[in-house]
């Protein structure tokens, strides 16, 4: 399931590109995307929710640092899960 | 339904005007009742405070005592004491102001920089001021010089060693200005510093401290109005002491006491105050203690209800009952009703219930409720009609909930099938011990009676016993046969059993067989032919079975034959063919034969299988009988040899590690020192000299098991897992090998020594607890020292562990208790609010899984390819 070498850990780029050890991609930080506008609707629809119903997500969360969010977008995170391989979650930027 | 969501919640301080203000009346006696038994007007039992008689009026409101919400009343203390739960606030703001203009004593451009910080952290910008004020000895706004602020706790205050008294308090904190509140935490729109010193006290309505009559007629009151009389009389002689012109000294001493009666009031267990106690000695129980802890008015009252229509008694087995049912006794089965609506269909079973005065009330479509007596029966029966309701008695065949605490998964509540029975406990089938995890030394359980048609029927189709065989924690039986079950499974199925026509008879009958099976051994039935009736006929399966996989640990030239091994369990078409029925068929969590019936075939299959199986393995273990003695323990003198060499061997090895030890030059664990590698060594020399020696001891008991006539004792349990394993036949036959504590070897005690006896500086095996004996032959008394301490440190290891994994449970518990799954497989709060995406991420019920997964694929492709067996040559594991 979760097997890895030191190698993972950050991708190579990420330090090429001088970033700080938080901004890199770690291999168990999951993949944050924004949601774009136009497919917003059609999540919550299938989730059959309303945007202050969904789990919160700080702006200042170090995984959607880089992506400048703003409150009220919504983050799509893809998860590798032991039973169910990807899994997807989504959290409204607070 | 109309619904509002609650924005915000303020917690305020009363101040001296909203107490006055929301006063029905000022209290000024003390006195409750005069001469006959009235109350006293202005006392604090006066009726303006709620009425606690029925049938009178409450005399500010004019309600009856069911609509009387009571009314507070208050108290004008003649000196203002401190509130004791403010005291370390009002230390705060005296520490960090000055007492002549109120202001904080910092220049104005440091507060200036301290309002921005303000937003980020309030925590932050105290410590700061705290930090900021201790170096400043004159006030920078007027000049005035700061005296160093004590507080004794917890309501005395000194300055520069001078008491000052609640007055001189109050007066300094109103000089502290509204703008300068907030740096304090506080917001002067909703409170003022100087409200934390009593001017007025508050009385509580009497609806919140009832006076209760005694059978003699005495009034008793409460403890709460016990305090408040203690107050009003300390009140009421300061008062007078003051008018009087009192010596300084004695209004002082009154002073404090009125202080004291205050601050216990609030809190009877302040730190550093003597508790207030009752006449009798007993402390009192004043307004923090009503609320507090595991019996206080949050816990017990609010998150904890009580309900009707349950009932609880000590639980006894009987393994003649099925899964499903529950005995309950005839005593709470003539107490507890159930609902029943009457319908054209089931009036005349309902008139007879009536005449039976199984009928208890009768409810008449309008609501109105009739209790049935001898008198009105007649005419009920006559009146009664569909739509009636009627609460009739528990009958047989009604469904409850059966509970036992710890509730710590949802199988330890399940339906049962209620079956009235004599005696006063209630019995189950022993089967269903391990998913309540009850025995029967004294445990008691719980019914609930579901009232609602939609309950029962929630009840029956979700809880019943039957339908809760699989695990939901992880995807494998839970409700199983254990320690005597599956013992006798295992000798029912062994090759040698086998039983005459009379025996085999009863317990085709006990099955409920309409046709009989033809004998297989000549004239008698083999336990295996027996045991098949149990099974659906389109049965197919092969696995390892748990005595086979003893035999190949401990005789190393023992071979699984694969299919044709007569131990693995082969069962074809409904017949076991091959094999023993052991742990590996019946076992919690790995019994492959209640697996597949519970989880392929309709829940009355495993039912049957299940209710059958207690009847017959008791009935088979009470008339064979399975006992054990001291002989079998006994081990041949081969054996003896061979511990004893061992344990030689054991001491010599660990001599020369000493050795290389003292030497250094013992080989180095990764990631470990010389100390510590030692360590590992010797306890990997112990731990494999023991294995050895019980490889061979139990090599020895299994070969008793399979004798032309085996002796039924102990080598059965461990053989077919049911209980006990070859550590166990070690400890007693062999040596008991290394104590452990803290999974190392004792090393505490003497100086550098465990024990007075041993030499100093001794670290081998011997004077490190490797225990030689066993408990046969019984240790030496170092040995049995050092058995004791790893006995010991087990006890108090099992008492913590339930401790704190309670309270870890309770946590999470109450964290996650009201999620649910929703339709669209989210996971939800009450509220709607969304948890978790898909449920487990993949939206499995782990109930309906095996192991976890969502499909058994391997048994999937078997069934598609229409074959009977694993495809793989070798025993499935």
């Amino acid at each position: 399931m979760l097997s890895y070498k030191c190698d993972d850990f950050f991708s190579l780029e990420a330090e090429k590109a001088g970033d700080r050890v938080e901004e890199r991609r770690h291999f168990l930080v999951p993949k944050h995307t924004i949601v774009p506008k136009e497919k917003e609707e059609e999540i919550l629809k299938k989730l059959h929710a309303t945007k202050d119903m969904l789990p919160i997500i700080l702006r200042s969360d170090p995984a959607i640092k880089k992506l400048k969010a703003k409150p009220g977008d919504i983050i799509e995170i893809e998860r590798v899960s032991p039973t169910a391989g990807k899994s997807l979650y989504y959290r409204v930027v607070r | 339904m109309l619904q509002k969501k609650i924005g915000s919640i303020d917690f305020r301080v009363l101040s001296p005007e909203i107490i006055r203000k929301m006063s029905a009346i000022e209290i000024k006696t003390a006195e409750t009742y005069d001469k006959d038994g009235y109350p006293m007007e202005e006392g604090l039992m006066d009726p303006h405070l709620g009425v606690i008689n029925p049938g009178l009026r409450c005399k500010t409101c004019g309600q009856t005592m069911k609509h009387c919400p009571g009314h507070f009343g208050s108290l004008e203390l003649v000196r203002p004491v401190i509130h004791a739960k403010f005291s370390k606030v009002i230390e705060d703001i005296l520490t960090a102001t000055c007492q002549k203009c109120g202001r904080i004593v910092l220049p104005e451009n440091v507060l200036k920089e301290l309002e921005k910080e303000l937003d980020k952290s309030k925590e932050l910008v105290a410590k700061k001021i705290k930090a900021k004020v201790k170096k400043v000895k004159k006030c920078p706004h007027c000049g005035a010089e700061k005296g160093k602020i004590m507080l004794d706790k917890p309501t005395n205050f000194y300055l520069d060693k001078r008491r000052i008294y609640p007055t001189e308090i109050r007066e300094w904190l109103e000089k502290v200005p509204n703008e300068e509140l907030k740096f304090f935490g506080l917001d002067p729109k909703i409170v003022r510093p100087e409200w934390f010193v009593l001017t007025v006290l508050p009385i509580p309505p009497i609806n919140i401290r009832p006076s209760i009559t005694l059978e003699s007629g005495l009034k008793s009151e409460d403890d709460l109005t016990h305090k408040l009389v203690d107050i009003i009389r300390i009140n009421e002689r300061l008062r007078e002491n003051i008018e009087a012109g009192a010596p300084q000294l004695i209004i002082e001493d009154l002073w404090d006491l009125l202080q004291y009666h205050v601050t216990t009031y609030f809190d009877n267990q302040t730190a550093g105050v003597p508790p207030a106690k009752h006449r009798s000695g007993r402390p009192l129980q004043t307004l923090s203690d009503r609320l507090k802890g595991k019996r206080g008015r949050f816990r017990y009252n609010l998150t904890g209800k009580r309900v009707n229509y349950a009932a609880r008694s000590t639980i006894t087995p009987d393994p003649y009952i099925s899964i499903n049912e529950v005995g309950i006794p005839k005593m709470i089965a003539d107490e507890l009703t159930v609902q029943e609506k009457v319908t054209s269909w089931n009036k005349s079973r309902i008139k007879e219930l009536i005449k039976k005065g199984r009928v208890v009330t009768v409810i008449r479509p309008d609501g109105v409720k009739k209790r049935i007596t001898e008198d009105n029966k007649k005419d009920i029966i006559n009146e009664i009609d569909a739509g009636y309701v009627v609460e009739r008695l528990l009958q047989n065949g009604d469904v409850v909930l059966f509970n036992r605490q710890p509730s710590l998964h949802r199988i330890s509540m399940m339906a049962h099938i209620v079956r009235i029975m004599p005696e006063k406990t209630l019995k189950i089938n022993p089967i269903v011990c391990k998913p309540y995890n009850a025995d029967f030394d004294g445990d008691e359980m719980n019914i609930h009676v579901p009232q609602t048609e939609e309950g029962q029927a929630e009840a029956r189709e979700l809880m019943l016993v039957e339908k809760n065989v699989i695990s939901p924690r992880y995807g494998a039986p839970i409700v199983v046969l254990d320690e005597d079950g599956i013992s006798g499974a295992f000798i029912l199925t062994m090759d040698q059993t086998e039983f005459d026509k009379e025996k085999a008879y009863q317990y085709f009958y006990e099955m409920g067989l309409e046709e009989i099976p033809k004998p297989d051994r000549g004239n008698k039935y083999s336990g295996k032919l027996i045991f098949s009736q149990l099974l659906p006929k389109d049965l197919n399966l092969h696995y390892k079975s748990k005595m086979c996989e003893v035999l190949e640990k401990t005789d190393p030239n023992y071979k699984c034959k694969g299919y044709e091994c007569p131990y693995c369990v082969t069962i074809e078409n409904g017949k076991l063919i091959r094999g023993v029925i052991d742990e590996n068929s019946l076992g919690e969590g790995k019994g492959k034969l209640v697996d597949a019936l519970a989880r392929n075939y309709p829940p009355e299959v495993i039912r049957r299988f299940y209710d059958c199986m207690s009847r017959i393995t008791s009935d088979l273990l009470t008339t064979k009988g399975l006992t054990v003695g001291l002989r079998e323990f006994e081990v041949s003198d081969r054996i003896k040899k061979i511990a004893n060499e061992a344990i030689k061997e054991a001491i010599k090895k660990g001599a020369e590690l000493v050795k290389k030890y003292k030497e250094k030059k013992l080989q180095l664990v990764p990631g470990r020192n010389l100390e510590e590698s030692f360590e590992y060594y010797m306890l990997r020399l112990t731990s494999e000299i023991k294995q050895k020696v019980e490889a061979h001891i139990l090599n020895e008991k299994v070969k008793t098991v399979l004798q032309e006539n085996p002796e039924l004792n102990s080598n059965i349990m461990i053989v077919s897992g049911s209980r006990g394993s070859s550590a166990n036949l070690m400890n007693i036959s062999g040596f008991w090998g290394q104590a452990a504590v803290r999974e190392g070897r004792p090393e505490r005690g003497y100086r550098n020594r465990v024990l007075s006896l041993e030499k100093e500086g001794d670290v081998g095996v011997k004077a490190r607890g490797f225990i030689t004996q066993n408990f046969m032959e019984g240790m030496d008394a170092e040995e049995y020292f050092f058995h004791a301490i790893g006995g010991r440190q087990g006890e108090v290891d099992t008492g913590v562990s339930t401790k704190v994994s309670g309270y870890l449970y309770r946590r999470l518990a109450n964290a996650l208790k009201d999620l649910y799954v929703d339709y669209d497989l989210t996971v939800r709060t009450s509220s709607k609010d969304i948890v978790q995406i898909l449920y487990g991420d993949d939206g499995v019920f782990p109930m309906k899984s095996k192991l976890g997964k969502a499909v058994d694929v391997e048994e999937l492709v078997r069934k598609v390819r229409g074959e009977k067996r694993n495809a793989k040559k070798k025993c499935r594991k």
